[in-house]
């Protein structure tokens, strides 16, 4: 078991985001989180990653208990995500954005910096490595000196992913990370997360693009008003009668199709 | 994954950005050196043909006040550039600076140069208030936290019989090196140029040591919180902890240059403190250019040559007032107009 | 002169008490009516209309030069005081912030040309009108009004005070029905909520902002006028003021026209207790140390909303 949640519970005074949410991923494996907007899928993200504090419950990652970590020690374990409305460091250029990123694996402070000490050059050395294999990765390796802003909408999808990737994770979270892409932007977005998959990272996977996520989620879980209410694989979620009514209305899960 | 890949010289974008750091284009080294020379030309242009003054004291004076300013700019910009808050309070560190180094000289009878570490410290500590506060408001709630607490010191300084009250501190004495008097350094041409010569190389090693830190990984961490704090604590950056560094940094450098501005003025009052001081350092770096060494030096130089000119402007024409306030609040207006990144920034486009 | 803390020792204490707190009052009536104008402003354009105080100094000296030479009675002079101060806005916002909007540089540049109109404004007044305090000719006659009277004890407030409170009564009543009954005031509530989606609806932006600053101009300049009545003017008079006026707008909270009042109000009385029972050299501080206070401890205020920035 990599990540499992019990009884988490987020309240926004008085309203249940997240309401008694068991979730779990083993090692290596891909999990889809699918339901409707509003339905508590990033607030699930904002708890997992210690942005937001949760009311109850527990969250326990590698067998530590993370639940009341600050979200830097969070990262320093090994949780990464990407933001569904896309947070990059504007300004900064593409390979800076990955160097800030790897904050959470270096440690040479003021006066390192002050003296530009060995521990410092090591570090920006191994920065500079990773700099080239994160992008990479995800293949933008030569717009490295474009600032974030100006890049085009796929490829700031796709640095999110990298940015995530250099802070060396165990567990990636990616939210809505095909939003707004064109078919063939899908496409290669499909093939970076199996090749995640295949080196080993562990993904949690927040989707609407249902394409994306019947194609290489292992596991998919619904939620619905801040609760979980169904799970298993695509094709069992995909007949689920709870999950057609909660996306379509009740009386519609009655014609059995979906 | 591969681990060994490729070997990677230095990013073509950070040697780019090192050539732009600094003055038309130049090195680090190089602008050092230019200014450097400019300085001794200064101040030993006067020694060639002695007793011909080629540059007035009053010019010298002048440009001693701009380089303690410079000091204040280099503070102000790890705030108010690198970390991207708003602060109009940083006279309050100013004042500190210069009220530790006046009150320890005058009743104590320290070392000048021992009040400067205590005025620090000190600073560093009046700092850690409005640090939290930062943590927990931003923008322009900042604005008005760092300007009532200025305001709040400055009420403090003007009540206070132990600190002057109103009339300040008078008699702090000038700092002296081997027991010579910075003033009264025989080989000199003029009493300023002791102060000019120290306070250079103070702010060359200011600049230095801001570009050692904007170019590591605090550095990166201060452009990730001032670009997008929310993901920069989901990159694993401590937000909180950064900004409270970045704001003693900067007090500790603003409380230098008051304890300097304490040693050269021999007198310090509740003035300081007050708004119009915070707001003077403030479009120091603006005007300069926020984020730039260069911007927070050379700003200093325009905010405190231009007042003089006017005032020259105003004894000539005879004007009941000061010109410079009128001009300034119009230099600001036009500069955010036409030039928001300041004169000599870099714009984000 | 007694301190009143030696006062307050005597048998009277009380009164002295409740007396301090009724002076209190009109400057916070006056100190409400500037908070509404940056709370207001802030909620629709999003900046920290640094002028505000210079707007307010300038309804001042317009409140001062028409009832010196111009000869205007009281009422007359504030009403047109007050149409100045949303002149002297509305070309403020036309001057400095409409080529910014048009830049879309407002939220950068905003403060700092804010910052910069001001400084100007403040020293051309000082230029122009010199340095020098000036005082207001009697508006009104002087004489104390008894609210209570029992057992050789009396509680009066004096008819400045008094004509200042209606004022600020009257005004804080038109303002909240023109924000309940008509259609513009309603959609500058909406628009300080969410100003794009009111510009998609259809709304236009710039009628609302143009609005916006002249009600906030009108009553800065009523609270100068008001100010002239009490005490002094003088061309600095706005940087303190102004700074102040913020501060009851956050104690209140940003965004609340009723909390503006109230946080108006107790900045008024907690300034004239300060002065009365601690030391009048702290008076102008307890309001900067009550919003820093306020702003660390529930920093929307004591009627603001919350915002939150979502994830």
């Amino acid at each position: 078991m990599l990540l499992e949640t019990r009884n988490l519970t987020k309240e926004f005074g008085g309203i249940c985001a997240n309401k008694d949410i068991n979730f779990s991923i083993e090692e290596g494996e891909i999990v889809a989180i699918i339901g409707p907007n509003g339905s508590g899928k990033t607030t699930f993200y904002n708890l997992l990653t210690g942005i937001t504090p949760c009311t109850y419950g527990k969250i326990i990652f590698e067998g530590t208990n993370i639940t009341r970590l600050k979200p830097e020690k969070i990262t320093r374990l090994g949780i990464s995500r990407t933001f569904q409305n896309i947070r990059l460091f504007g300004n900064l250029t593409v390979a800076e954005n990955i160097i800030v990123a790897r904050h959470c694996r270096t440690s040479s402070n003021l006066w390192d910096a002050l003296i530009r000490s060995g521990k410092m050059k090591r570090e920006i050395e191994r920065d500079q490595q990773m700099v080239q294999k994160c992008l990479e990765y995800v293949d933008i390796y030569d717009k490295k000196d474009w600032k974030a802003k100006n890049l085009p909408y796929g490829m700031q999808r796709r640095l999110e992913i990298a940015r995530a990737l250099a802070t060396e994770p165990k567990l990636i979270l990616l939210d809505e990370p095909a939003a707004g892409m064109n078919p063939k932007e899908k496409d290669e977005l499909l093939e970076i997360i199996r090749k995640l998959s295949g080196d080993g990272y562990s993904i949690i996977l927040i989707e609407h693009a249902m394409r994306v996520v019947m194609n290489i989620a292992q596991r998919i879980v619904v939620f619905d008003h801040g609760q979980k209410i169904a799970e298993g694989s695509p094709e069992e979620v995909r007949n689920n009668p709870v999950v057609i009514e909660a996306y379509l209305g009740k009386g519609a899960s009655a014609n059995g199709t979906a | 994954m591969s681990e060994n890949t490729v070997k990677i010289k230095s990013l073509p974008s950070e040697k780019k950005r090192k050539e732009t750091d600094w003055l038309f284009g130049m090195s680090g080294k190089a602008t050092f050196i230019a200014a450097f020379a400019a300085i001794l030309i200064f101040c030993f242009l006067d020694a060639v043909h002695p007793g011909k003054a080629w540059i007035p004291n009053y010019v010298k004076y002048v440009a001693a006040c701009a380089l303690i300013y410079a000091i204040a700019g280099i503070g102000i910009n790890f705030h108010s550039g690198y970390i991207g808050e708003t602060s109009l309070g940083h006279a309050a560190f100013y004042g500190i600076g210069a009220y530790v180094t006046g009150f320890l000289t005058t009743r104590a009878d320290m070392n000048f140069w021992l009040t400067i570490p205590i005025g620090m410290i000190f600073a560093a500590i009046c700092a850690l208030p409005v640090g939290w506060a930062g943590t927990r408001v931003r923008g322009s709630f900042m604005v008005v936290i760092t300007y009532g607490y200025s305001e709040i010191l400055r009420y403090i300084a003007i009540n206070s019989l132990t600190l002057g009250g109103t009339s300040g501190i008078s008699g702090i004495p000038t700092p002296t090196i081997l027991g010579v008097k910075l003033t009264k350094i025989s080989f000199l041409p003029s009493n300023k140029d002791g102060f000019i010569l120290i306070l250079f190389f103070i702010v060359a090693f200011l600049g230095f040591f801001t570009w050692r830190i904007v170019h590591s990984r605090v550095g990166y961490a201060f452009a990730a919180i001032r670009e997008d704090s929310i993901a920069a604590t989901a990159m694993g950056i401590n937000v909180k902890g950064y900004k409270i560094l970045a704001l003693i940094l900067s007090a500790v450098i603003c409380s230098l240059a008051g304890s300097f501005y304490a040693g050269f003025s021999n007198f310090v009052a509740p003035d300081l403190l007050s708004a119009t001081l915070s707001i003077t350092i403030f479009t120091i770096l603006v005007v300069g250019g926020r984020r730039t060494i260069p911007g927070a030096v050379l700003g200093a130089f325009i905010i405190v040559i231009f007042p003089e000119l006017l005032r020259m402007v105003q004894e000539i024409l005879h004007l009941s007032f000061d010109p410079w306030y009128i001009l300034y609040g119009v230099l600001l207006v036009v500069i955010m107009r036409f030039k928001p990144e300041g004169i000599f920034g870099r714009k984000d486009n | 002169m007694l301190p009143y803390s030696a006062l307050l020792k005597r048998e009277k204490s009380m009164t002295v008490f409740i007396q301090q707190i009724i002076n209190g009052l009109a400057q916070g009536g006056i100190y409400a009516l500037i908070a509404i104008g940056w709370t207001t402003v802030f909620g629709i354009v999003g900046i920290m209309n640094w002028t505000h105080g210079e707007v307010y100094m300038l309804g001042a000296y317009v409140g001062y030069f028409l009832t010196t030479s111009a000869g205007f009675s009281l009422f007359p002079a504030l009403l047109i005081s007050m149409a100045a101060g949303a002149v002297i806005a509305m070309l403020i916002d036309q001057i400095g912030y409409v080529p910014l909007r048009k830049n879309g540089t407002i939220v950068q540049s905003g403060f700092i040309t804010a910052l910069g109109l001001s400084t100007f404004l403040r020293y051309s007044a000082n230029a122009g009108f010199t340095a020098s305090p000036r005082v207001y000719p009697e508006l009104l006659q002087y004489r104390l009004i008894t609210l209570f009277s029992a057992g050789g004890t009396e509680i009066t407030i004096n008819s400045i005070h008094f004509m200042i409170l209606i004022g600020t009564v009257i005004i804080m009543v038109i303002l909240q029905l023109f924000f309940s009954r008509t259609i513009i005031g309603k959609a500058m509530l909406a628009g300080s909520q969410d100003m794009k989606t009111l510009a998609l609806m259809g709304a236009d932006a710039e009628v609302l902002i143009k609005v916006t600053f002249a009600i906030s101009g009108a009553l800065g300049a009523a609270a100068g006028f008001f100010m002239g009545t009490l005490y002094t003017i003088f061309p600095t008079m706005g940087a303190l003021a102004g700074l102040k006026g913020w501060a009851c707008a956050i104690l209140g909270g940003i965004g609340s026209i009723t909390g503006s009042l109230v946080g108006g109000i107790l900045i008024g009385i907690a300034e004239n207790l300060t002065s009365g029972l601690i030391s009048t050299g702290y008076k102008d501080a307890i309001s900067f140390i009550i919003m820093i206070l306020v702003l660390l401890i529930r920093p929307t205020g004591l009627m603001g909303y919350k915002f939150e920035e979502k994830v």
